[in-house]
């Protein structure tokens, strides 16, 4: 039996509290969620377990709220006696990435689903039906059970049930020797710090729109459950639309807030790389797309009940099967997402089989129950055309979940005793684009003609053909010129581009010629145009990308796979890069980065500049990760020119700056001065009080900075500032160095009565200044950017239009 | 036949073809002593770094070329050569999954994965 140690400074009550809070809300929701269920067969003027369900579900919001103030107090005070805390944050981090701690770890990301998940409950209670609210309800708060299950961190007959997000340093490191001492937490003076990756503004967006997403597929799928449950089979899709199409509009601008991240912050060189991560995020959007289609046509035609509500329900499970794909470690070696297992997979896998069961038992009960209108298809129907649509985009989800899951048919074939060795493809474009391309033509195609049929039966065929006739020549002719101008390549891209330019015209003149310009009816149309507008800027900006850092000055070493991407810069040798010349003009130093300037002159044929920009792409170095590039790029209209740092001078990246050093002098030195190494002489003109900007970036409350400009015998000159200052009782000294002239000099001391300053001079053998980067261009962009806006706004126009027509039937 | 029969089946072959045409396209996961009876063969390999023998990268040479020594899950050393800059947490990664082909007795990778011990092994105080 180990003595009990009583620690000193931690602070249990914060955690005490929050622990208790998830503990209640999970008590609630299961509570809430049985009264639900008990409501739904008490008589309509019996409010009782009504009652119940409502006050428990709104106190358990309180407790959610709770949670997420304890945590975000342990981590703004740096509680790191925390292990949450102590894992991802430190002193030195800003409070607006304070939020994103939360999706830095697994439990805080629960936590953010939960708080959404919260919400939409409270609008379901305000804002829906209130003949819908017991079952709806029961199956929302029965999903509020499942997720703070996952955070709950409590052993239950021996047997873990989640994460707690409040678990002690010492509980999460029981064997670490440091815990035996009781003042353990004064040498834990700082968390090990926030993922870089995640310090960047579009990840301070991109994950709670991407959760908002992810936890509003629930109210559809809780419609329908409560559609079947209750036998109103078809009632509930006018209720749920609206909130399907707010999930679809939010879950497409996440999934395209973080393929922006990835472009702006990454170094992949590009927004979508088919990594599993990415594939979880828009398996959901692309089957509640084709649900939606589904529940439109019902709305219409009340034809194809069933197949709406496959889609509706699985477009929620497909965010569970996603959610275990991604949290479950399963993807380990196929990912270069590395995540982290918490030994939940367990847990996920159950959940998930809980909801396949009710939703499997709920279908199958009642599959013969129900009629779908059994009138003969018409092929000049709008509704077939639309249906056939919501089939090629599951196509697409099935095609992308077959893919992903390849790790998880070894895991099922090592259950009976069979080796698979299944690893994902080498070439993950080509076999994603040998199904998503031909998929895509098809989307374009319906997208652009089907609207132009009327429900049930098209009577003008004849008008019909000439209007598409006229559109599709048009896309035709254009999309042929641009293809052969731009050179394309493969005639698919072609293919792909007539089709998608074909919609975007044809929904273009819908707007126009059908709507008469009525914006509020145009959501679909507009989503269309989006649609088509990211396949053209995906072409040209896939198809075209040109990495312009070629590496043509360095022998090939015959061989093929060598991509020769990665070019070497000296400081100040201009290299010419296809139509721009490149220079690197040298780092600056803004801890924790340093950013590296690159000039870049675009220059015309005649070999004389047109324009100049300089780019400043930086590096982290950090010590859990290593060095960790962050690109920069330059915008124009037309095109981006990105550009990142692929390995810099070892030097830097140790950070050691007295290794090597020799001859190292201290000298009392007044203005006009000169220090002499072996190589070079160093004139000391003046030491200079320092703004605010450098006195709080190292924290001191005085700071001077030693003027001196370097010689060096080959010619050239340098200037270098060594900066001394006090904090307190406690002297700042930061030492600046010139790799160039192999001259380190430290700033020791200043004397105030003869103005004299204490200066340290060391030699390093001189070394170039290089760096070894990369320079993407992207053609045409920005037409993906805009088609993402417009599908944004379309399919917000729609959920305004649907959540309007859905309250007038009240 | 009605046309709804026909979307059913045309629906099901096209599924059929989306998710076996995966099985064409997939690479496996194999060691050394396989992968050199199969040059040529774009394979997967999962191994740890042998930190004794070094790396080689020297960018002021060629920055895009950079080589190391794994061990496989059967015990067996290659020597890996990547056509690309050395990744820079490369250093602080201990398992490695390789991904290309053998050509001689060097194993050609196309990409690298880096599987960083995870945090919560690996945390120390």
């Amino acid at each position: 039996m180990q003595n009990q140690v009583n620690f000193i400074g931690e602070h249990l009550t914060i955690g005490n509290i929050g622990h208790l809070a998830v503990v209640l809300s999970f008590t609630l929701s299961l509570l809430s969620s049985i009264s639900y269920f008990f409501a739904t067969s008490e008589k309509e003027e019996n409010t009782t377990w009504l009652k119940l369900g409502r006050y428990a579900f709104w106190i358990q919001c309180l407790t959610v709220a709770t949670v997420f103030f304890s945590l975000f107090k342990i981590i703004y005070s740096h509680y790191y006696e925390y292990h949450y805390a102590w894992s991802h944050s430190s002193n030195l981090l800003p409070v607006k990435y304070m939020i994103s701690c939360f999706w830095g770890g697994q439990e805080g990301s629960f936590l953010l689903w939960i708080i959404w998940q919260a919400f939409l409950g409270a609008m379901v209670i305000w804002k829906a039906p209130k003949s819908w609210e017991r079952p709806v309800m029961t199956i929302v708060a029965l999903a509020q059970v499942m997720l703070t299950s996952m955070i709950l961190g409590s052993l239950i007959g021996g047997l873990k049930i989640g994460s707690s997000p409040f678990t002690l340093l010492r509980e999460a490191m029981t064997d670490a020797p440091i815990f035996h001492q009781a003042n353990y937490l004064e040498s834990v003076k700082d968390g090990s710090g926030l993922n870089p990756l995640l310090q960047n503004n579009w990840m301070v967006i991109h994950p709670p729109t991407l959760f908002f997403g992810f936890a509003s597929t629930l109210v559809p799928f809780a419609f329908a459950l409560a559609g079947l449950w209750q036998k109103r089979f078809t009632e509930w899709i006018k209720p749920a639309l609206p909130w399907a199409l707010i999930s679809l509009s939010v879950l497409g601008t996440g999934i395209i807030m973080g393929a922006m991240w990835a472009y702006e912050s990454l170094t992949f060189g590009g927004y979508w790389n088919w990594d599993p991560v990415e594939n979880a995020s828009i398996l959901p959007w692309l089957i509640l797309a084709a649900g939606i289609h589904g529940m439109v046509i019902y709305n219409s035609t009340q034809k194809t009940a069933h197949t709406t509500i496959l889609l509706i329900v699985m477009s929620f499970l497909s965010v569970l099967y996603a959610t275990f794909l991604t949290r479950s470690g399963i993807l380990g070696d196929s990912s270069v997402h590395s995540f982290t297992d918490l030994g939940l997979s367990g847990q996920l896998l159950l959940w998930l089989f809980v909801f396949i069961g009710i939703t499997g038992y709920l279908v199958i009960k009642t599959w013969k129950l129900y009629a779908s209108n059994k009138e003969e298809d018409q092929l000049s129907s709008r509704e077939f055309w639309m249906f056939i649509g919501s089939l090629v985009l599951l196509l697409s989800a099935i095609h992308i979940v077959a893919v992903t899951s390849i790790p998880v048919y070894n895991k099922i074939a090592a259950l009976f005793n069979i080796d698979l060795k299944m690893a994902p493809p080498t070439d993950r474009n080509e076999a994603y684009h040998f199904v998503q391309i031909p998929v895509s033509i098809l989307i374009a195609l319906g997208s652009a003609f089907a609207q132009f049929f009327k429900y049930r039966k098209t009577n003008s065929l004849k008008s019909f053909g000439i209007k598409m006739g006229i559109y599709f020549g048009v896309a035709l002719i254009a999309g042929g010129l641009l293809f052969y101008y731009a050179q394309l390549e493969k005639l698919i891209y072609g293919i792909l581009l007539v089709t998608s330019l074909f919609a975007v015209i044809a929904n273009t003149a819908f707007i126009f010629d059908v709507l008469k310009r009525n914006l509020k009816a145009a959501g679909a149309a507009i989503s269309h145009i989006g649609f088509a507008l990211i396949l053209i800027g995906v072409i040209f900006s896939s198809v075209k990308k040109n990495v312009i850092s070629q590496n043509n000055s360095t022998f090939s070493l015959g061989d093929e796979k060598a991509n020769q991407e990665n070019v070497l810069l000296e400081k100040n040798m201009p290299i010419r890069m296809k139509n721009f010349k490149v220079t690197y003009l040298g780092d600056s130093n803004v801890p924790p980065n340093i950013f590296y300037k690159v000039n870049y002159k675009k220059m015309d044929i005649h070999d004389s500049v047109l324009e100049e920009f300089t780019l400043s792409p930086n590096a982290q170095i950090n010590p859990q990760m290593g060095l960790i590039a962050n690109p920069d790029t330059k915008h124009y209209l037309s095109y981006d020119v990105f550009t990142h740092v692929t390995t810099v001078p070892k030097s830097e990246i140790e950070g050691n700056d007295t290794a090597g050093l020799k001859n190292v002098k201290t000298l009392w030195v007044s203005p006009g001065d000169t220090l002499f190494t072996s190589l070079a002489y160093v004139v000391f003109d003046s030491a200079e009080i320092l703004t605010n900007t450098a006195k709080n970036r190292y924290g001191a409350d005085h700071l001077l900075g030693a003027k001196c400009r370097i010689f060096t015998k080959r010619g050239e000159e340098f200037f270098i500032e060594p900066l001394f200052g006090v904090k307190g009782d406690e002297g700042v000294y930061i030492d600046d160095k010139c790799k160039e002239a192999g001259v380190l000099m430290g700033f020791l001391s200043v004397n105030p009565s003869n103005q004299q300053v204490q200066l340290a001079i060391g030699e390093k053998t001189p070394e170039r200044d290089f760096i070894i980067m990369k320079a993407i261009v992207f053609p045409y962009i920005n037409i993906l950017w805009l088609g993402c806006l417009l599908l944004g706004i379309g399919t917000f126009i729609a959920f305004l239009r649907r959540a309007k027509l859905a309250k007038s039937e009240l | 036949m009605k046309p709804r029969y026909i979307i059913a089946l045309v629906f099901i072959a096209a599924s059929m073809v989306a998710v076996f045409s995966i099985y064409g396209k997939t690479s496996t996961y194999s060691n050394f002593t396989d992968c050199k009876s199969h040059p040529g063969k774009e394979v997967h390999i999962v191994g740890m770094q042998v930190k004794e023998k070094g790396t080689v990268y020297n960018p002021q040479e060629n920055p895009n070329y950079f080589a190391f020594y794994i061990k496989d899950e059967k015990g067996d050393e290659c020597k890996v050569e990547l056509g690309d800059a050395k990744p820079q947490d490369f250093d602080k990664a201990e398992r490695v999954v390789v991904i290309g082909n053998m050509s001689g007795d060097v194993f050609k990778a196309s990409q690298i994965l880096m599987k960083c011990p995870s945090k919560y092994n690996k945390e120390k105080i």
